[in-house]
């Protein structure tokens, strides 16, 4: 019997690559006799279980629902399986999808619960949850001390995909009755971001305050496609309307989900601006400002004139 | 202004305000109040009693300066930390740290710290550890006999960072010039105090990048200048056509086979006729995205631009200063959003134009419609009331929006939202006396101080000292 669950989603009958996270996250901590089992929720779970036999996986529950995300649903299905396998642990991807039945059925069962989990490690035969507190300033360790089950909500793009191939069996879970409270009502596409991806882009060039005008963005703009990167930005170049919403990194803008290089150029580093960008493992800044925050999570620093590196840079190029 | 109602009367009472704000007993709001009230103890016990605030202000840029006077005689070591790195704290602060016999880390602060007087750098340069020196020789604000005897140190570092101070002398750098390597000869290279026969040899050298340091010197004489821009190395060209000593006269000739010197040629501002309307026709797209902003581009080209198929260029066109009235009120019907954005951010947005984008739902172009002056106060208040919280910050950004609308945004959901109208200088009183209980700490500050500065402007002779935060 499975004692560590993985909760695999899917849009309109296609795989989310986040599924894939989860099972690695949860591989992490895979023991001598432990078994991983993938659950997956669709109109038709056969067409998503060859992508789902990755290494380390022992078993596809096959639950066939509509393919509309339904959170009762997806709440009564775990609560099921803890009642019936009692599992260590059941996890999945940390989203708005999440945040919608994970709590709640964490409140259900009495089970443990850590969301938005970064780092996995075992304590003996203790489970270890990591995660980041205070806009990102503090990183905390969690644990669960009398709690046979935890529920968590992985954070994406932290754990490398599962890859590699097994042959899981496939269970067949009957849906159970659930009384929803929701409905789902169709899909509204994201706004158009004139073909921008800060989300998706793996490296991103930085403009902040230090550009000073709008004459200047320009030439980021020019040295980004140089570089092969997109260009971003932080909030008050946004709000002078001298880049699009769409280019600004932070809290109120979006997400470097899948950056691996971001190079901050006279970005100054405000608590919400990291945000956006703090997890990514190479941050270059540069800033005239010795003592400018965006050093403290820089794995290299600058201190010059984003004018004279810029330059430099396109002569590189 | 209204006859005030008599429960709001502190607002404009410098002495009720000050009993109303140490009532509170809210740090953020006293630390405000203090930029304008400069002698009000009960304020600046209460923004510096706690060690928490201590250590939160000695950080701040915002900290009037005689509050981190008064930090740096606290004999916390924390704190000290602060101050030293702190980029406002003014000299006298930083004297009274070295008086302390600071450990290595705080001297290293104080030793770069662009407001170290004189004889803090003097007393710094003799420090016995070398990364102490090694940031006075590269602080803008050492004098020049510390200078000399750094210079004789021979430590290439040190030698880096006096080759790029400004203040270095034309007799350091001769001295430099024999002891450095090629980082600092090239920095030489590039001083404005470079000698000029060490300019001479830097220009004719072998080393490209030494001459293109040298074509960016800002005081190359012409001659030499005019040799650099036909250098058969496309950077240093490039370096020389940035230089803005450059002359207009002598590019109206100007070809070059380089993409990469045509697109710096095209970031002037200032550019001859001919070459204008040779770059307008270049078949690179960036040359023609950056001669698009140029304000000197004739009205004919400008209109060929505006027609252009790639919407960047458009967009250049649209911010274009002297693009005319038609040609906007065309762009603002252009199917790119972003070039209808770059018309809604123009002050001089003809009324046909602003009729069309009335009617836009793209967020960049409602957005820079929320901080034009010229949008109708009416449609401000429809702003204010958007969904998305970037185009009603845009409006508490708007340096026309009316009061009543401004008022629309003081329960603004997003914070910053809040704090942006917190900093607008034209915040009605009663609208800050509202936002002193904001649960947001930078919005009570941003409130006090509008409502301390409304005060200190009222009193007889002292505005005029006080400088705004």
């Amino acid at each position: 019997m499975a004692n560590l669950i993985a909760i695999a989603e899917q849009r309109q009958g296609e795989l989310r690559p986040t599924g894939l996270e989860v099972i690695a996250a949860l591989r992490g901590v895979k023991q001598g006799d432990d078994r991983l089992a993938v659950v997956i929720i669709a109109a038709d779970p056969s067409t998503h279980v060859p992508a789902l036999s990755v290494e380390g996986v022992d078993e596809v529950i096959a639950v066939q629902a509509s393919d509309d995300f339904q959170p009762d649903l997806t709440g009564a299905v775990i609560t099921e399986l803890v009642q019936e396998r009692q599992p260590r642990i059941v996890a999945v991807a940390h989203g708005v999808d999440a945040w919608s039945y994970m709590p709640a059925t964490a409140a259900r069962l009495d089970s443990g619960l850590a969301t938005d989990v970064q780092k996995l490690t075992l304590d003996g035969d203790d489970l270890v949850a990591t995660r980041s507190g205070y806009a990102e300033k503090v990183l905390a360790d969690i644990d669960f001390p009398g709690k046979d089950t935890v529920l968590l909500t992985i954070r994406t793009n932290v754990f490398e995909p599962a890859s590699g191939s097994a042959s899981p069996g496939v269970t067949q879970m009957t849906a159970p009755a659930v009384d929803v409270a929701t409905t789902h009502e169709g899909w509204k596409p994201p706004a158009d971001a004139g073909g921008i991806d800060i989300g998706g882009a793996e490296f991103i060039l930085s403009i902040g305050r230090g550009v000073g005008e709008e004459s200047n963005v320009e030439q980021f703009l020019e040295l980004s496609e140089k570089l092969g990167a997109t260009l971003g930005c932080s909030r008050p170049i946004a709000d002078s309307g001298w880049l699009p919403k769409a280019r600004q990194v932070g809290q109120s803008g979006q997400l470097a989900a899948n950056c691996k290089l971001y190079i901050a150029m006279g970005v100054s580093g405000s608590v919400q601006h990291q945000w956006g960008m703090k997890h990514i493992e190479n941050i270059v800044a540069v800033n005239t400002d010795p003592e400018a925050s965006i050093f403290t999570i820089a794995r290299y620093g600058i201190v010059g004139d984003m004018f004279e590196i810029a330059e430099e840079l396109e002569n590189h190029f | 202004m209204a006859a005030r109602d008599r429960s709001t009367l502190w607002l404009d009472d410098r002495g009720g305000l000050i009993t109303r704000l140490t009532g509170m007993g809210d740090p953020y709001a006293a630390l405000g109040a203090c930029v304008w009230i400069s002698d009000s103890s009960e304020l600046d016990d209460l923004a510096l009693g706690a060690r928490r605030q201590r250590l939160t202000f000695a950080a701040a840029r915002y900290t009037p300066a005689r509050l981190l006077d008064r930090l740096s005689q606290d004999a916390d070591a924390a704190i000290a930390m602060r101050l030293a790195r702190n980029p406002v704290s003014p000299a006298p602060v930083l004297a009274r740290i070295l008086r302390g016999d600071p450990p290595l880390r705080l001297r290293r602060h104080i030793a770069a710290h662009k407001r170290a007087d004189r004889a803090v750098l003097t007393a710094l340069a003799a420090d016995e550890d070398i990364a102490v020196r090694r940031g006075v020789a590269g602080n803008a604000m050492t004098p020049l006999p510390a200078m000399v005897v750094l210079a004789a140190e021979g430590d290439p570092q040190i030698m880096r960072n006096m080759a790029a101070a400004p203040q270095t002398t034309g007799d350091i750098l001769t001295r430099l010039w024999t002891l450095g390597d090629e980082w600092v000869r090239a920095d030489i290279a590039a001083h404005p105090n470079c000698p000029a026969y060490i300019l001479a040899k830097a220009g004719q050298g072998a080393d490209p990048l030494i001459r293109r340091k040298c074509a960016a010197n800002p005081a190359l004489p012409e001659a030499m200048l005019l040799d650099l821009l036909a250098d058969p190395d496309e950077l240093v060209r490039g370096a020389a056509v940035r230089n803005p000593l450059v002359s207009d006269a002598w590019l109206d000739d100007a070809e070059d086979g380089s993409v990469r010197v045509r697109r710096l040629f095209a970031r002037r501002t200032r550019l001859p006729g001919p070459l204008i309307e040779r770059l307008a026709g270049d078949a690179d797209t960036w040359v023609r995205r950056w001669i698009a902003r140029n304000p000197d581009l004739p009205f004919a080209r400008i209109a060929q631009l505006g027609h252009d198929e790639e919407p960047a260029i458009r967009r250049g066109v649209a911010r274009n200063p002297c693009c005319p009235p038609d040609l906007l009120i065309a762009l603002a019907g252009d199917a790119d959003p972003w070039v209808r954005a770059g018309v809604a951010l123009r002050d001089d947005l003809p009324d046909a134009a602003l009729t069309v984008l009335l009617d836009d739902t793209d967020r960049d172009v409602l957005g820079a419609l929320g901080r034009n002056p010229r949008s109708p106060a009416a449609w401000l208040a429809e702003l204010a009331r958007h969904p998305d919280k970037d185009v009603r910050r845009a409006v508490a950004l708007n340096p026309v929006a009316p009061a009543h609308v401004l008022a629309l945004l003081a329960d603004d959901p997003y914070p910053l939202n809040r704090a942006m109208l917190g900093r607008r200088h034209d915040l009605t009183p009663d609208l800050a006396g509202r936002m002193l209980t904001d649960p947001e700490p930078q919005v009570r500050f941003a409130a006090a101080a509008r409502l301390a500065r409304a005060i200190a402007e009222t009193e007889p002779g002292t505005n005029q000292r006080r400088t705004p935060p």
